[in-house]
Parts: C-alpha cells; structure tokens; sequence
C-alpha cells in the first residue's frame, strides 16, 4: 500500500511540474503553449552529443550534477525565451486560436528539427543510474529515484510559491495573471512578465526532462507529447489560471493513473489511460472551473 | 508642461468610437470630460493611456509624442490611469496592489515614502493593508485604484468615472482628494464623468464630448453659464 502511495505520489509530482510549466504561462498569455512537452524533450536530448548514430554519446550528461542540471536548464530555457522572441512577441495582440496554433506549429519544429539532428530511433542513455537503487521506506519497497522525484518536486513548488509570493517579478507576474491590461497601464512591463513565466517553465520542464531520462533511459524525438498531454489535462482539472491548481491537477492525475494501474483488473490494465481520462470527464462534468476553481477571466494581450 | 490630445480617433473594428477629439490638460488643472453614454469618453482615455491604439491624431505630452509607446512606457512618462470600475488586483492585498504600482513606476527609491504620503490621505487603506483588495468596499476599492495609480509618482492623472457605483457622500471624498492632490503635488487631472454637476465646482476646464467629438470646451467664467452647458451637452446647441 505503502509502495502503491509513494508510485502514485512519484508520477503525480512528474505531471503536477509539467503542469505547473503550462500553467505559468498560461495565467500570463492565457494561452496552452502546446510546445511545452518538446521543451521537456529539448532538455532530454541536450544531455547527448548531437548525431544521427544510433549508440547515444553523453556531452553535458558526463558533468559533475550541479553542472549537468545548470546546463540542461540552460538549454531549455534558452530555447524557451528564443521561442518567446520568435514566436509569441510577434503574435502579441493576436486572439488565443492564433497563438495556440503557433504553440503547436513550434512543438512541430521542435521535434522534426530533434529528428534531423538525432534520427528517429530511441536512443538509450545511462544517467545517474544509481539512483535506481531500492530503498525500504515504512516497510515498503521504492526506490531512491523516487523519492528525489518527490523531493525534488516538493523543492522546485516551494522555491516558485516563495518566488511568487514574495519577489517583485513574482507580484507583478501575480497581478498580470489577474488582469494584464491593468498590470501595464500600472507599469508592469509585459516582456518582463512573459519572459520571465516563459524561462521558469522553461526550468520546470528542465527538472522534467531530467527526472524522466534517469527514470526510463531513453530518448525520443516525441517522448516529451505523452507529458504534455497529461499536464494539459492537469492543468484543466486543476482549473486553468491557478498555480495551486496545476499542482494538485498534476497529483490527481498521478494518482489516479497509478490506482487504475494497481487495482483494475489484468485484462483491463491497458485501458488505464481511458480510466483516467474518464475520471478527467467526471471532474469537469462536476467542477467545470476545474478543482481549484479560481478560473480567472482576464484581457487577452 | 500639457498633456495634449488633439483631432483623435479611435475605431473598434470598423466602429468609430472617437472621430475627432481634442482635449489639452497644463499642469495642476483639473479638466473633465463629460458627455452622455458611448460619447467616446472611456476610449479618448484609454488611447491616451496605451491601452488603445488611435487611428488617427497625436497625443503628446511636454511636446513629445506618446503614439507607439506601450501603457509601461507611458506610466514611466509620468502618466496613470484609474480606469472605470477600478479594476483592482483582487486576489492581491491591499499592500501588494500598491506596490506592484511602484515597482513598476520609474522612482524607486522613496517608494516608503510615497507609500506613507498615500496611506496618510486614505488612511482606510492603511488599516486594511492585509487584507485581499477583493474584500473592500466600491468606495474604498475607488481609493485603492486612485493610490495605486499615485503610486507610479504622476503629473498627468487620468481617471474614469470616479464616482460609478459609489454613495454620494463617498463621491464628495474622491472629488476632495482629487483637488487636494492637485493643490499638493501640482498634479493635472483629466476626469471623465457622465453628470456634469459632479465635476462643474472642480474643474477648471469641461469638454463637452458627444458622438465621438469633443464639441465644446468651456473654461473659465463660461463655466458659470449652466444653461449653456447643459444645452451643449444634451445637443440642444453647438
């Protein structure tokens, strides 16, 4: 039971930090940035030397971890505020649908230009596998990975809450979540704001991105689509617009899947995902503002 | 030192909802903009904030010009808005509304100081400054949105319909506090109203704006012809 709590917590803190990546941006653009699991893929991927071969080379993955963590980060958020620059900036003042679409059209050329450069096999990689090792916690059996997962997602949400409560980036990224035309004509700087939701999910997809590779070691073009998938609809249950939302959408899920996982019946194990996705229905049938119902309504920008 | 807004348009789509207005507010006067609902008011402000981009016509301020400047930058230029309901942070205290406004604003330092200065001239902000922004009262959300956008350190103040939603009384406050921050700090107000008696005992100037224009502008001992002014804004003259 013991073993199940701690599987279901692990997944939960995976899909509550995808979620928490969607939902920054989201409570400033008010928007889905559907290029969010291709960020968690980019970081992934700039573990290894880029090539086409199938036998993956670690580059930045053979650094001491302070220096493979900082440089994964790096990658990711460099490649989220370019997206920021490129791609967002120019369709300020454009309706949801447009940007929306961008978001997907991005996610696209993210994963084909990771298929250009790497190939389409997956590639295994061998990254902190000590981690992997079993660890016995209240007399079940887990691992230690899983409880850094834990850790590590109980870290990366009290350092944003503390960010978000008490900095002046994290108020005014508050207020612009409120009401952005409002924060502006008060002074708050729209590219600040945005640039700065965009490079912290941009490091939530970072700790992502790590987190699953020393869990699966593997690699692919699209291995970052299934998460952002889960962390959308984390995101929608939890109530779109709430941080504290996103997370307990992101655990809820989590936690569903692994009951469904546990407790169904063997023949009926590989209809977990439509278990979950019933379970999603349900909610939004009930509590359509999602869990946390904050839903705010603000100005599109 | 005149923020000027001169010959302005502004459409939504392919409404015209200001076809030529011009309104110039010198330093430490009062000048309101009145006019019947959908007269263009709200848009002529919302333009000179930022948060509308004009067709037509310049708006400048000391002589330079605001077009193509985002509402940050313009706060930055010594310009605030409290637009028409308020629109508060909610979620946010009392406190954090407040600051979020200087931090934004161009002086930081000193921001203690002006915070003080505020609270001073709404003292029931101060006694709520805990509480989520979402819990005051309309009359005290008001003073919330006018020191919020005291908070930036302006000279040109533009404020919509202050006294929307509020008790007479309440109205009377604002309306005290907007000209004793005028007398204090020399601060230009451009107040937009519906009920012309509201702004006539504090205005030094009125801008009579109907169907998108500003027809009339009155100053000085024509403020006293009431009947004139009456007949201009219900469109019996010109």
């Amino acid at each position: 039971m013991v073993q199940t709590l701690i599987n279901a917590i692990s997944l939960g803190s995976i899909y509550a930090l995808v979620a928490l990546g969607i939902g920054l941006l989201f409570g400033v653009l008010k928007v889905i940035n559907f290029a969010h699991g291709d960020f968690i893929t980019i970081g992934a991927f700039a573990l290894i030397i880029p090539s086409s071969q199938a036998a993956a080379e670690m580059g930045i993955g053979l650094m001491p971890w302070p220096l493979v963590i900082a440089g994964v980060a790096a990658v990711v958020v460099l490649t989220a505020l370019a997206a920021e620059f490129l791609v967002f900036r120019p369709l300020r003042g454009a309706d949801s649908a447009t940007v929306m679409i961008a978001s997907f059209a991005l996610g696209y050329f993210l994963q084909s230009s990771l298929l250009l450069v790497f190939g389409s096999r997956p590639k295994s990689v061998n990254l902190w596998s000590q981690l992997n090792v079993p660890v016995v916690l209240g007399g079940a059996e887990t691992s230690l990975l899983q409880i850094i997962i834990i850790a590590a997602t109980a870290l990366l949400i009290a350092g944003l809450g503390f960010l978000m409560r008490y900095t002046s980036v994290g108020l005014a990224m508050r207020a612009a979540a409120e009401n952005f035309r409002m924060a502006r004509l008060v002074g708050v700087r729209a590219n600040l704001v945005i640039g700065a939701a965009i490079a912290l999910s941009g490091i939530l997809a970072a700790a992502v991105s790590l987190l699953i590779v020393v869990q699966t070691g593997v690699l692919s073009y699209r291995m970052g689509v299934p998460l952002m998938i889960f962390g959308f609809v984390a995101t929608v249950i939890g109530g779109m617009g709430s941080l504290l939302g996103s997370a307990v959408g992101g655990f809820a899920v989590g936690i569903v899947s692994v009951l469904a996982q546990t407790f169904l019946p063997e023949s009926a194990r590989p209809f977990r995902d439509a278990v979950v996705f019933s379970v999603v229905f349900l909610v939004l049938m009930l509590r359509p503002k999602g869990l946390i119902g904050g839903g705010q309504r603000g100005e599109r920008i | 030192m005149t923020l000027a807004i001169e010959h302005l348009e502004v459409s939504y789509g392919r409404l015209a909802a200001v076809r030529d207005a011009t309104v110039t507010v010198a330093s430490g006067e009062i000048v309101a903009l009145v006019g019947p609902n959908g007269a263009g008011k709200s848009t002529t402000l919302l333009a000179a904030a930022g948060a509308l981009q004009p067709r037509g016509g310049t708006i400048t301020l000391d002589g330079a010009s605001l077009l193509g400047l985002s509402p940050e930058q313009r706060v930055r230029r010594d310009l605030a808005m409290v637009p028409e309901g308020r629109e508060i942070f909610r979620t946010l205290t009392v406190a954090e509304n407040l600051t979020v406004a200087a931090g934004a604003g161009r002086a930081k330092p000193g921001t203690a100081e002006v915070m003080d200065e505020l609270l001073a001239l709404f003292p029931i902000l101060r006694e709520r400054l805990r509480q989520p922004a979402g819990q005051l009262s309309g009359g005290e959300q008001q003073q919330l949105a006018i020191a919020r956008a005291l908070m930036t350190r302006p000279r040109y103040l533009l404020i919509d319909e202050p006294s929307l939603g509020l008790a007479p009384l309440v109205v009377k406050r604002v309306y005290e506090m907007l000209t004793e921050l005028r007398r204090r700090q020399g601060l230009a107000i451009l107040v937009v109203e519906q009920s012309m008696r509201r702004v006539l005992s504090v205005a030094d100037k009125v801008c009579v704006m109907r169907d998108g224009r500003v027809v009339a502008t009155f100053a000085g001992e024509d403020l006293s012809d009431r009947r004139r002014l009456e007949q201009v804004y219900f469109g019996l003259a010109d």
